[in-house]
């Protein structure tokens, strides 16, 4: 289980968010949706480990902890295969047993034969794609995804949506993603965290219940009750907006 | 006209100022009286060039001047950037010696010049000094600018695979600082040309430092000349060197 208690980050004596509990089960997928620059990037770089909290408590179930973040922060000077491998050569793993891993990541994610490319040469979608396998490159039991689709076409977005639904069905991973899409959020999660403004806190939850449907991002999106879930969002986002 | 062609035309139109130049030049010193005492002549030069050549005394030179050079150009690039690089490590240590390094960075080498005599001589290891300590700051400084300019982002990445120190300094700090230490490299190349030069210019039986020093003593200025087109010839040389050692170098650290 993912478990924040009452945890408080500050820059400059200006609260981010303080007091913040939360709990996401094993094997759960939530999504943080709420207004920019309210502190959802921070509280995942809490989480992943990056940076300490003022205060709290933060438990992550075992390692390793995949952090994807806003930016693909891909390295120029090695080509995309390599930056994918970048999490598993830290990790101690010899790169060459994984070779068959992330060209098939490569293969499922849409970048066939773009391997030895530099990043210089890749589109930003490309580039958020290589980031994302970086991160499951790792076969992390915790998933900390920050924006990980602004950059995807839908084509591409609902290709990678799907994987990560299938890696995430397979190893009972936790996902704690940041978006400001509440499609894919509605489509790719078990209940939605809508957030406030400075100092965050939790506002609202909401459950999705999308029934079988939820294993694939295309069809959740046409059940019935998906509008009405996209309407429930929109209209907490929008209440905060006013305020 | 092809792409080559085009390149290899505008390398002849290049050279047609300094065919004009020469021209000019051995032109009008033919017609001035006394004026080749004061400016050489290029002629006289092409023929120091040739001869020396033809009987080795100038191969010689170069050869030694060109050692000197290089041995001290490896000593204090190679030094300089794996103690610049090295400093990343701690900030503090950096902040501690910075005032020195910048202090005896700032001195000029020529004033070290009767400390390495007395230190190291008035052989080859003296010249090799004189050359490391003209490359080892500026080495140092633009490595260490390149290791502490690197992206936060970069080793915010690499804190999210929980990577150590020395993992973030071998595949993120070392590469990205690459550019800056390469070009640390092509900048060395004059000052390390320039320390052995100093370091014959103090004291030497050979190379050509001693060339020009002889040379200038007797008023022999095509001589003298023919000792700087030597140098010159030497700078592009090296600096082509680098150029190519760039890539392999650059493949070579992003693969730590």
């Amino acid at each position: 289980m993912l478990h924040l208690k009452e945890i408080a980050k500050s820059y400059n004596g200006d609260p981010v968010f303080f007091d913040f509990s939360l709990e996401v089960k094993q094997g759960e997928v939530a999504a943080l949706v709420g207004p920019t620059g309210c502190g959802k990037s921070t509280l995942l770089r809490v989480v992943a480990g990056v940076e300490p909290p003022d205060h709290g408590i933060v438990e992550t179930p075992r390692p390793p902890v995949g952090f994807m973040l806003q930016d693909p922060l891909l390295l120029p000077w090695r080509s995309l295969q390599e930056n994918a491998l970048l999490g598993s050569e830290v990790r101690g793993v010899n790169v060459r047993f994984r070779q068959g891993v992330v060209q098939r990541y490569f293969h499922l994610f849409g970048l066939d034969l773009q391997e030895a490319q530099y990043p210089a040469a890749a589109s930003g979608g490309m580039r958020q794609r290589v980031a994302l396998i970086r991160t499951l490159m790792i076969d992390p039991q915790t998933l900390l995804l920050d924006e990980p689709f602004t950059s995807l076409d839908f084509h591409a977005k609902i290709k990678v949506q799907r994987e990560l639904l299938a890696y995430q069905e397979k190893t009972a991973a936790t996902i704690l993603m940041v978006t400001h899409d509440i499609e894919d959020a509605i489509a790719l999660s078990d209940y939605i965290l809508i957030v406030s403004d400075r100092p965050m806190r939790i506002k609202s939850i909401i459950k999705i219940d999308l029934g079988l449907w939820k294993k694939d991002p295309v069809e959740a999106r046409k059940v019935p009750g998906f509008r009405d879930y996209f309407a429930d969002v929109a209209g907490k986002l929008r209440y905060d907006g006013a305020r | 006209m092809t792409a080559r062609a085009k390149a290899l035309a505008f390398r002849v139109i290049q050279l047609v100022p300094f065919i004009l130049f020469l021209v000019l030049w051995e032109a009008f010193v033919r017609v001035s009286e006394g004026a080749s005492f004061f400016f050489g002549r290029p002629s006289r030069i092409l023929f120091y060039l040739t001869t020396g050549i033809a009987d080795g005394s100038l191969l010689k030179d170069f050869a030694v001047t060109l050692l000197e050079t290089i041995l001290g150009f490896g000593l204090g690039s190679v030094l300089g950037a794996a103690l610049g690089l090295g400093l990343w490590y701690s900030r503090i240590a950096f902040a501690l010696f910075r005032p020195y390094i910048i202090a005896l960075g700032s001195a000029p080498v020529f004033a070290f010049a009767p400390l390495i005599v007395v230190w190291f001589g008035t052989g080859l290891v003296s010249k090799v000094a004189t050359a490391a300590i003209s490359t080892i700051f500026v080495a140092l400084l633009q490595a260490y600018t390149g290791a502490s300019e690197v992206s936060s982002d970069y080793l915010l990445l690499m804190r999210s695979f929980q990577a150590t120190k020395g993992q973030t300094f071998r595949k993120v700090i070392v590469p990205a600082a690459a550019v800056w230490v390469i070009s640390a490299f092509k900048l060395n190349v004059g000052f390390a040309i320039l320390g052995a030069f100093l370091g014959e210019f103090i004291s030497s039986s050979a190379g050509l430092g001693h060339l020009i020093l002889v040379a200038g003593g007797l008023f022999d200025i095509s001589r003298v000349l023919t000792g700087i087109t030597l140098l010159v010839i030497m700078a592009l040389g090296l600096n082509g060197l680098v150029s190519l050692l760039e890539d392999p170098l650059r493949r070579l650290v992003a693969r730590l």
